[in-house]
């Protein structure tokens, strides 16, 4: 009784470590298949599209929304201490630091990161990954590689493309609504982001992008049980992706300022 | 071509194949029967690759492949053709696409050999004028003859079917194990076919072979194994 009893306690921290271990190996593989220069890159332009075309049109939308939503708390802010004129530079830096990359990779997670998780999962539990085998193909090569690469390079582009509609965002509020010159609301944004603030925010997304399509590919690949495992991994990988983000974000964001300042 | 030696492969401890030994000749086809869950697709998985035996070996072609790195498995996979239960065709190719990607990935051949091999194939599962339609588009009786066809078309020299008329009615049924039979005798290929279903076994089969408990219990010709005074073959052939 007491031995069960153990081995209940164990078994979810257990079984937590055997996933990281084979994690860890499926991360090999995929290194193994870029270290020898097998890349598919034909495979992974049209990752890039799909990804690319599935993320786009909700980054632009929830850019656009969150610049603009910024914008006007921070004239609600500011105005109280007679500082309405440093709102373009405040909008600009929180979403070029922070909020863009974050903001992003969190959307990109929910809708590419799902979409690839449930599409391995999906060829997993449909014997397609099986299928490749037996074609004498290796399916890390084929359908993970091409996936994780996509992510890597998707979601830079992306980011970039938030940040800029944020910032759009931000403008119609700064100019419409609190009646800030449209010339010097610009010439405080241009004026505002530096270099570094941009790669300040611009690095982590290289991590955001590595481990969301890690966790998703790894879900996806391993899925068993039929609809409800596909679900399962769906579900899981997303949520996987998002707490790595954040927990990822705090961390290099400590990084950055303590070894690049502020 | 297929030499199986006192193969055994256990999942948690309960025994799934228990020291199977049995040889099959170029050219051969054979089906492979017994209840479901006994075993049947796991000693395919063997013979293919995908396995690997607790002891015993598998020996295709003359390559003893039983020890073999996954790399090495691969390419010996290329001789090797596979039919799922299912298909298993990638949803996101087109039928043609589907055929020609084993072609695409391993074959020397330029887009327009290609392109005459696949309509050459999918005319032999009479399929022809599938090529731009997609799996999904397709009953499950065409998704697995344009497997069929995915599977034979790098000429390979052993195709190995697991259970392909399940879920179909029995005039499908009837025509699939049919068409196996007439492309595996057509392509010299040696043929291994699982089922639970003994009309269509003996329509596609030379010989059989019964598995029970992860046991081989019988094997022989449809005579000699009706003529089986084992119980349990006695009662399967009985339904």
């Amino acid at each position: 009784m007491e031995l069960r009893y153990n081995r209940t306690m164990f078994k979810a921290p257990i079984d937590m470590i055997a996933s990281i271990g084979r994690a860890a190996l499926f991360l090999g593989d995929v290194l193994g298949v870029i270290v020898r220069g097998r890349v598919r890159w034909g495979e992974v332009f049209k990752e890039v599209y799909v990804q690319g075309v599935q993320s786009l049109g909700i980054v632009i939308l929830a850019s656009l929304a969150s610049g603009a939503v910024l914008a006007m708390q921070s004239r609600v802010a500011l105005e109280r201490f007679g500082a309405k004129e440093v709102m373009a530079q405040m909008v600009a830096l929180s979403l070029v630091r922070e909020l863009s990359p974050v903001f992003t990779a969190l959307v990109f997670s929910g809708k590419s990161g799902a979409g690839v998780a449930s599409e391995l999962a999906t060829m997993s539990v449909n014997n397609q990954v099986l299928a490749t085998r037996t074609l004498g193909v290796d399916p890390v090569g084929f359908l993970i590689v091409p996936r994780m690469l996509a992510c890597i390079m998707v979601l830079p582009i992306l980011v970039v493309v938030s940040g800029l509609t944020g910032i759009l965002g931000g403008y119609l509020i700064g100019v419409g609504e609190a009646n800030i010159l449209s010339s010097s609301y610009i010439r405080q944004t241009i004026e505002a982001i530096g270099y570094q603030d941009f790669f300040c925010g611009f690095i982590k997304v290289f991590f955001f992008a590595f481990f969301i399509g890690w966790i998703c590919c790894f879900k996806g690949f391993f899925t068993s049980g039929g609809s409800l495992g596909v679900g399962r991994s769906t579900t899981q990988a997303v949520a996987a992706c998002y707490i790595s983000v954040i927990v990822s974000n705090t961390i290099l964001t400590k990084l950055i300022l303590t070894l690049w300042g502020s | 071509m297929i030499l199986v030696e006192g193969l055994s492969k256990a999942f948690n401890g309960n025994k799934v194949l228990d020291q199977v030994s049995f040889e099959v000749a170029a050219g051969e086809v054979v089906a492979l029967m017994g209840l479901s869950g006994t075993g049947k697709s796991v000693l395919l998985f063997h013979i293919i690759g995908l396995m690997s035996p607790e002891s015993g070996s598998v020996t295709v072609d003359g390559t003893r492949i039983t020890g073999l790195s996954e790399r090495e498995l691969l390419r010996y996979r290329r001789k090797i053709g596979y039919l799922f239960q299912d298909g298993a065709l990638y949803d996101f190719m087109t039928v043609g696409e589907n055929v020609a990607f084993p072609l695409k990935e391993h074959g020397q051949l330029s887009a327009n050999d290609i392109r005459v091999k696949v309509d050459e194939h999918l005319k032999m599962v009479d399929l022809a004028g599938s090529f731009d339609k997609y799996p999904s588009e397709l009953s499950g009786g065409m998704r697995k003859r344009a497997a069929l066809a995915r599977a034979l078309v790098m000429n390979v020299k052993v195709l190995l079917c697991d259970e392909p008329t399940s879920g179909l009615d029995p005039i499908r049924s009837h025509d699939i194990s049919l068409l196996i039979r007439d492309l595996s005798k057509k392509t010299g290929c040696t043929t291994m076919v699982t089922t639970h279903d003994v009309v269509n076994a003996f329509r596609i089969a030379d010989r059989a072979f019964v598995l029970n408990g992860g046991k081989l219990v019988a094997q022989g010709t449809e005579k000699e194994i009706r003529s089986s005074q084992a119980p349990f073959v006695k009662d399967f052939f009985k339904g």
